[in-house]
């Protein structure tokens, strides 16, 4: 007993609890004029945002869309092409993410006051930001799900009831909170840089804008438009179930595409961006005239390069993958370096020399047969360098369409190895969410709904047309609505090929039936006697995709535990 | 290397302080005890010796033709009246049963330690030599096995050191009722990896050495005394925020009476490892992708992956370099590895101490193989020392101290690599490496490899071209225990102070290389390299560093007035846990506690015991808690009326007892809310960037604050214990009722609106309840001593409470269900055709339409029958059936042989099999298939008992199911020893005692429901999910024991 007295006694070496632990007072710290810790907790909620590239079964998001298949058959993406989602297996599920960040802005808003802020425009800044990131969270889930809980300012408490009561807001309040909380801090949100900042003059490496990336008034407005053109879209505006109120409108509003077009022509009123005259600054700068709302975070380097790129290259001694396989749909949809359609007869597409003078983008996107790159010609023809067909020795995997994704990748036909050109030193890439092109054919698709292809339309969408560099980049005079609403489509699907922008578009518009869930093709490619090459086409992938996956299905235990919240339709 | 000599030097010195100061006295004292018989024309006289040759004390010899006894003494010696040609017969409970003949000269007897104890009993009565015999080691003290009303399972030294094994509890599955104990995996170098184990059913990670919670790496089976199994409320509750588990106790030997025993030991083993996957050909496993392919494809006909000259090439081997065909376990794996062992141990007594002093090395190669081009070892490598000095000093008439030193030093090797690396990695990839991957070598003898395969992965570079990684661990302990008896004040009062001192160190020297592969292309003759190959790697690490001291007051009375019999104890103790290189506060476990028994005339039996317990790691409104528990016992065959008229009834005792205790499962003060410091770390997302500022750091919140209790149970056991015929029979059997409430979890209804993992609670409720038989026959025909020992156990438990999800229906509910079941859907076979499922009554998945299921994918059982299958068709599966758990020991000893035999088995044993490795083809179709995906589904083998081949994922079949829940029941033949012990007439010639030579081994045998359908495993070490351990070893092993 002696002895255990003794014992207690020695405790003192030690403190009776961690003070190592960082608890909420140095959070909230009441003695740190500058907020440092406070500051930081809105730097987590910054990382939480989309990231992008291949985070879906290592592999690009749109390998289960239209524009691309996994190169690999044992891909678990192929699951998602033939057997779709449900609430058991859901798919890019970001509920848990997003309600993740929504809590860490309301914990900072809840509790930023306690901090003795020295400069007040800084807890303004912050406070500001915290309630555009979560704006851009909940459209994030608008756009897969419909109307979802509103929480507002709310931190729940686990012990919390009312977290099982919940119900899903009505899209149309969703909208509103979304907008209406944009519009309250758009105007306390830090100073915009100016276009100059945003680029270098050289076009080559990064504007001096240190804070780039910052949610500010610019990503504020492109937030609105987003929300807004989602709100117009075929999918919601009007809801094919329209007495379930989270599922859009119940009637058809034309003021929609208004409001959207509004919102996309207040950005474009600020004059802080520009199209990049060379698309390829985008992969190799991250603070650009285009930019306007970018995540910073995932570190793909040369790895990125190595997965992507086709399988006969070996980037730093170590082998090429080749895990996305562009459809021949994709390919189809550039059209010719004059503008015109290859369905066009006039366009000058030769089905057998079907590279040839195309619309440039298709080089910046796709990696064909008879591409160039590290000074050699890609080639996908049958038993070619990056198509082998042999699988003696390497049982690796190689393309089933013909093609390889391109995108993101370093322009470096004729550098003799690769380098990750993309990537500020010591920062790890951008993946841009919202860039200025965007903006512009936002604004030709909700303007073109709203009052036709009137001259802006055309000027939007000519603007990127131009700058992808084709001659003559003018479309033709005379469209009705409902060509001009193809050439957007098309525009969009070629501009923002892989960048996450086709995979929910096609639901927006409520096409993916038509264009996804029929069958995608490839090319056999077989090269002749002579040098030419014969191009045959090959079906790669029946997709299975019913109408009800427009919306995305919300995880079952969140249906399960809660008798308000209301699952999807037909799920 | 300076601080490992000092150590070596250290503990040498420490060992032989005894060995030197003691044996002196000791001898001079065993020549004193010379014969000295009187010359008698009449008498049959001698000495009784035990294995060592030495006076054994307690014997009792009954003269078979008069039925006269004598009991021997001190000096062993005995002395009868009698004509030469007596028959004399020699018994005691720790040795088996001799008869000699006595020839008129004096008779040296020697008498062989008995493979079982515990379970037989001689009745000697009023002898002081028999005063220790049948104690049993409880905590804070012990009982004799007469009196014993706690729930208590034990094995003795003898049936621990039959197994061959680097780890002491691969001797103890099948040995002990209510104790089950798995391993998963073998190798060297193990320290517990690789094993489980669970006293009746609930998890159970208890250890104690002497009375200490430690880690028992250090203990050799030679050191152990007795390993118990504590198993119901009254025998663990002191231990209180810790004793609701079992807990298994270990007692060394702390030195018999007499003169010095010797025994030297030097063991050769050859192990062999069980339950190799067999994997395809190159030829076989290109066939069969290209009918995974096509499965897939379904009636679209693909071109094959492999064309027919492909498989062809694979087949013939016409071009080995362009279709390699690679048997990768026999290209790296040698087919056996070498287990050494020599242990030397001393045990006596001196005037005023005793002492046990044990040393042992044993060393354990790997199954890699080595290359001569290396200057050091690669392969897997265990060379290990153990030692151990105990003592106990009289320091004063009434004043005893034991000092107890022990440690280990032990080093490991393996083959080099980033983490897991070395073997983890190696069998990884051993086990999914396609035999077509890539050659061995090239022509050149450079490593060969592909893209895909890049730098690092060829499997032989693996084992001889990556460097090694070698760790040196080091336990230091002394335990100081001091009793001072205090019947001055009144008699049978003492006090005891113990302190314990462990301290455990591992450094690790990382000496990897990074080694680059050649493509080599048959055609063009010209070669591809892919990696690089660097220098070595210096990089030493400190791994794991731990304290743990541990202090304990004790008073306790024990005396008899009368028939009356009263013991109490009452003590505090502290256990404290530091662990260095994490940096946390050490943890502390407190305990006041106190137990009572009272016996009157060891007929009525009644038991408490009870603690006040703390745990420095909870929150302080929970760290304090009580626990307690009472028992009862009836020693019915001490009552006249089953004495008088059963007198075959040597022993039937009843017995109950029921309490309440705890167990403290609350993490690192998870009560205290914490965030993180800013961090900029990027690799998980916590950092970000800004424009041209760079790095910006973030804080967050980890979790919410989680206010735990500790877990309690309410632990009820009744048990029954009868002995027939002088105890030949032996029978014990016990029913236990464990209710485990207040279990940690978290909750089961959560929600993520909520933005935050949700915080544990003290939440779960589960009853475990079942029975246990033991059942012993041991006996004698003449010279010819046998033994049959049986033990069964099953258990069966049953959550109560989970706060579960809401279901629809009765069948998706856990609650009222076994303990840990899957929960899935249930698998009504294949389907064998498209008509199957394109037929509209057929429910299939919504998110694997028909358009994507293929005639021999699993079809599931729509057991709400809403035509579709879904959440709702969801529930617990598998058998639920008792969990059954077995072990036979027989054997027997005549003239010098000695054979022991163990089976070890269990029943209602299922496992899930998941993953790629069942599957074939997985991690995209990277993966390897195995000779058992030869028995596919496939439209020509429509009665296959596995889906079809699939290429990488299938979310169909890969829906956690009942399908891959299998029978995985097996019996082993653990263990058995052959043993002969030379004739000591022959021995003491050379003046040793006892010689023995013996054979044993470990896993020799196994039988099991799995190999139906896969025999290239083992049903205990299942490849599932992605780990791919270290074989279970089958090891045969040589011996050879000298004692004197």
């Amino acid at each position: 007993m002696v002895a255990v007295a003794l014992g207690f006694s020695c405790k003192k070496t030690f403190e009776d609890h961690p003070l190592t632990n960082t608890t909420a007072d140095y959070i909230w710290d009441t003695t740190d004029p500058t907020g440092n810790y406070a500051q930081a907790w809105i730097i987590k909620i910054y990382s939480q945002l989309p990231t992008g590239y291949v985070r879906i079964n290592g592999n690009l998001l749109e390998s289960a869309s239209d524009d691309a298949v996994p190169s690999n058959p044992g891909s678990a993406t192929w699951n998602v092409i033939n057997g779709g989602y449900s609430p058991l297996n859901t798919f890019d599920d970001n509920w848990a993410n997003s309600y993740s960040a929504i809590r860490r802005v309301n914990v900072f808003l809840a509790n930023y006051k306690k901090v003795p802020w020295q400069d007040p425009t800084i807890p303004r800044w912050l406070s500001s930001e915290a309630r555009v990131l979560r704006a851009f969270f909940y459209y994030d889930m608008m756009k897969r799900y419909g109307g979802v809980p509103l929480v507002g300012d709310k931190v729940f408490d686990p012990q919390d009831p009312t977290l099982f009561t919940q119900k899903r807001s009505s899209f149309d309040a969703c909208v509103k909170y979304v907008v209406s909380e944009l519009d309250a801090v758009k105007d306390s949100l830090r100073p915009d840089a100016t276009l100059a900042q945003r680029g270098s003059g050289n076009g080559t490496t990064d504007g001096t804008d240190g804070d780039f990336g910052r949610m500010r008034k610019s990503i504020a407005l492109a937030i609105k438009a987003k929300v807004l053109l989602l709100a117009a879209s075929p999918l919601f505006n009007p809801s094919s179930t329209p007495d379930l109120d989270y599922t859009g409108y119940p009637t058809y509003d034309a003021n929609r595409w208004q409001q959207a077009a509004n919102a996309a022509k207040d950005v474009m009123n600020l004059n802080l961006f520009a199209l990049e005259a060379n698309r390829y600054i985008l992969n190799t700068t991250h603070v650009n005239k285009e930019f306007i709302l970018v995540r910073f975070g995932a570190s793909y380097q040369t790895t990125y390069g190595n997965l992507m790129s086709p399988v006969g290259y070996v980037v730093g001694n170590v082998a090429a993958q080749g895990v996305t396989s562009p459809t021949q749909e994709l390919v189809d949809a550039f059209p010719m370096k004059n503008g015109k359609a290859i369905t066009d007869p006039t366009s000058g597409y030769n089905p057998n020399n079907p590279y040839a003078n195309r619309d440039p983008r298709l080089d910046q996107t796709v990696f064909y047969n008879g591409a160039t790159w590290l000074k050699r010609a890609v080639q996908t023809y049958e038993g070619g360098l990056d198509k082998p067909n042999n699988n003696s020795v390497n049982s690796g995997v190689q393309t089933v369409t013909g093609y390889y994704a391109k995108k993101f990748l370093g322009n470096d036909a004729n550098n003799s190895s690769y380098t990750p050109v993309m990537y500020h030193p010591s920062v790890t890439p951008t993946f841009c969410l919202i860039r200025y092109a965007d903006i512009l054919l936002m604004y030709a698709e909700a303007q073109n709904e709203f009052s036709g292809p009137d001259p802006s339309v055309y000027q939007a969408v000519e603007a990127i047309r131009q700058r992808a560099g084709l001659v003559p980049y003018a479309l033709p005079v005379g469209l009705s609505q409902a060509q001009m609403r193809d050439a957007i489509r098309n525009e969009r699907r070629i501009e923002f090929a892989f960048e996450e922008q086709r995979f929910y578009d096609i639901r927006r518009w409520k096409i993916a039936k038509s264009v996804y869930g029929t069958a995608l093709h490839g090319v056999t490619i077989t090269k002749n006697a002579n040098g030419t090459f014969t191009y045959t086409p090959k079906v790669v992938a029946t997709p299975y995709y019913d109408d009800k996956m427009n919306l995305m299905p919300i995880a079952n235990n969140e249906i399960q535990v809660d008798k308000n919240m209301k699952q999807n339709p037909n799920y | 290397m300076i601080n490992n000599n000092l150590l070596i030097r250290y503990c040498c010195a420490l060992t032989l302080f005894p060995l030197i100061s003691l044996t002196q006295p000791v001898i001079a004292r065993s020549s004193k005890t010379a014969f000295t018989y009187k010359s008698a024309i009449d008498s049959a006289r001698g000495v009784v010796r035990d294995d060592n040759g030495k006076p054994l004390a307690g014997v009792l010899i009954t003269e078979k033709r008069s039925g006269r006894t004598r009991i021997t003494g001190e000096d062993g010696r005995f002395s009868f009246v009698a004509q030469p040609g007596e028959t004399l017969l020699f018994d005691h409970p720790d040795f088996y049963h001799k008869e000699a003949v006595s020839t008129g000269k004096p008779m040296n007897v020697q008498l062989i330690t008995r493979f079982l104890r515990g379970s037989t009993a001689i009745l000697l009565k009023d002898t002081a030599a028999n005063s220790h015999q049948g104690m049993v080691d409880i905590l804070h003290g012990q009982q004799s096995q007469q009196t014993i009303i706690q729930s208590v399972g034990t094995a003795y030294t003898n049936q621990l050191t039959t197994t061959p094994a680097s780890q002491l509890l691969q001797a103890l599955p099948g040995r002990i009722a209510g104790l089950n104990i798995g391993f998963s995996s073998g190798g060297p170098a193990l320290d517990g990896a690789g094993m489980s184990f669970n006293v009746r059913g609930a998890r159970a990670n208890l250890v104690l050495v002497d009375g200490v919670q430690r880690n028992f790496w250090s203990v050799d089976p030679e050191e152990i005394e007795s390993i118990s199994v504590l198993k119901d409320a009254l025998s663990t509750v002191m231990y209180g925020m810790r004793s609701s588990d079992g807990i298994i106790s270990i007692t060394t030997k702390k030195g018999d009476r007499g003169t010095p025993r010797i025994s030297f030991s030097s063991q050769y083993g050859i192990e062999s490892p069980l339950g190799l996957p067999k994997p395809l050909s190159a030829g076989q496993f290109a066939t069969l992708y290209n009918q995974a392919q096509q499965n897939d494809a379904g009636t679209t006909i693909i071109t094959p992956k492999y064309s027919q000259a492909d498989i062809a090439a694979y087949n013939n081997g016409t071009d080995p370099y362009g279709h390699p065909n690679v048997d990768w376990y026999k290209t790296v794996l040698n087919s056996t590895s070498a287990l050494k062992k020599y242990n030397f141990n001393l045990q006596g007594t001196g005037t005023g101490f005793r002492y046990f002093v044990d040393l042992d090395n044993l060393s354990e190669g790997g199954l890699f193989k080595t290359s001569s081009a290396n200057t050091y070892n690669t392969n897997d490598q265990l060379d290990r020392y153990i030692i151990r000095t105990n003592l106990g000093v009289d320091v004063t008439k009434t004043t005893f101290m034991q000092l107890n030193l022990f440690g280990r030093i032990e080093t490991n090797n393996q083959p080099g690599g980033a983490n897991p690396g070395g073997s983890a990695s190696i069998f990884s990839a051993l086990a999914t490496t396609p035999a077509n991957a890539y050659p061995v070598l090239n022509p050149d003898g450079s490593l060969a490899g592909t893209g895909q395969y890049g730098q690092d992965v060829n499997i032989y570079g693996q084992a001889v071209s990556r460097g090694y990684v070698f760790q040196n661990l080091r336990d230091m302990a002394v335990d100081l225990q001091v009793t001072q008896k205090l019947d001055i004040i009144t008699p049978g009062l003492y006090l005891k102070g113990q302190g314990s001192y462990n301290n455990s160190t591992i450094y690790s020297t990382n000496r990897s290389k990074d080694f680059a592969v050649f493509q080599y292309n048959p055609t063009t003759q010209t070669y591809q390299k892919y990696g690089t190959t660097s220098a070595q790697t210096t990089v030493g690490t400190a791994g794991a560093r731990a304290r743990l001291v541990y202090v304990d007051g004790e008073l306790g009375y024990d005396h008899n007035f009368g028939k009356h019999h009263v013991g109490v104890v009452a003590l505090a103790d502290q256990q404290s846990n530091l662990q260095f290189d994490t940096g946390n506060l050490p943890e502390y476990y407190t305990d006041y506690a106190a137990r009572v028994n009272y016996n009157w005339d060891e007929k009525y039996l009644i038991e408490g015991a009870g603690s006040y317990a703390g745990y420095s790691w909870m929150d302080p409104s929970k760290r304090w808690s009580p626990f307690w528990a009472v028992g009862a016992g009836w020693n019915m065959h001490r009552e006249s009326f089953i004495k008088n008229n059963f007198n075959f009834i040597s022993n039937l005792k009843l017995r109950g007892t029921y309490g309440l205790t705890g167990q403290a499962n609350a993490g690192y003060f998870t009560y205290i809310q914490t965030f993180w410091t800013p961090s900029s770390n990027t690799n998980n997302n916590d950092g970000y960037y800004f424009g041209t500022n760079g790095v910006s750091r973030s804080t967050g919140q980890s979790s919410l604050a989680s206010v735990v209790g500790p877990e309690k149970a309410k632990k009820l056991n009744i048990g029954v214990d009868l002995g027939l015929w002088d105890n030949q029979l032996t029978f014990t059997g016990e029913y236990f009722k464990n209710k485990f409430f207040d279990l940690v979890g978290t909750p089961g209804i959560q929600t993520l609106l909520l933005g935050l993992p949700y915080p544990t609670e003290n939440i779960g409720i589960n009853n475990y309840w079942g029975e246990e038989f033991s059942l012993a026959w041991q006996s004698h025909l003449h010279n010819f001593n046998y033994f049959v020992s049986g033990n069964f156990s099953l258990v069966q438990s049953k959550i109560i409470f989970s706060d579960e999800i809401p279901r629809n229906y009765a069948y998706e509910r856990t609650t009222g269900t076994q303990v840990g079941l899957n929960y899935g859907y249930t698998a009504i076979g294949l389907f064998q055709s498209y008509a199957e499922i394109n037929d509209p009554k057929t429910a299939v998945l919504s998110s694997t339409p028909k358009s994507s299921l293929r005639p021999g994918d699993i079809r599931y059982l729509d057991r709400n029958g809403d035509g579709v299958i879904n959440s709702d068709d969801q529930g617990p599966i598998g058998s639920g059936l008792p969990a059954i758990y077995y072990g036979l020991t027989t054997g027997f000893n005549y003239k010098g042989f000695d054979i022991s035999v163990l089976f070890q088995g269990t029943m209602n044993r299922q496992s899930y099999l998941n993953g790629d490795f069942w599957n074939g083809f997985g991690n995209g179709g990277n993966n390897n298939a195995y000779a058992y995906n030869l028995n596919a589904w496939t439209p020509q083998n429509p009665s296959a008992v596995q889906p079809r081949l699939w290429v990488g994922s299938n979310t169909n079949n890969q829906q956690t199911s009942s399908f891959w829940i299998r029978n995985t029941d097996f019996v082993r033949l653990k263990n058995a020893e052959v043993g002969y012990t030379f004739p000591s007439a022959l021995t003491r010639k050379i003046h040793i005692p006892s010689i023995r030579m013996y054979v044993n081994g470990l896993n020799l045998l196994t039988w099991s429901e799995l190999f139906k359908l896969r025999k290239d495993v083992d049903p205990e070490s299942l490849y599932t999910g992605s780990t791919y351990p270290y074989p279970i070893l089958r090891t045969i092993n040589f011996g050879l024991n000298v004692k004197f």
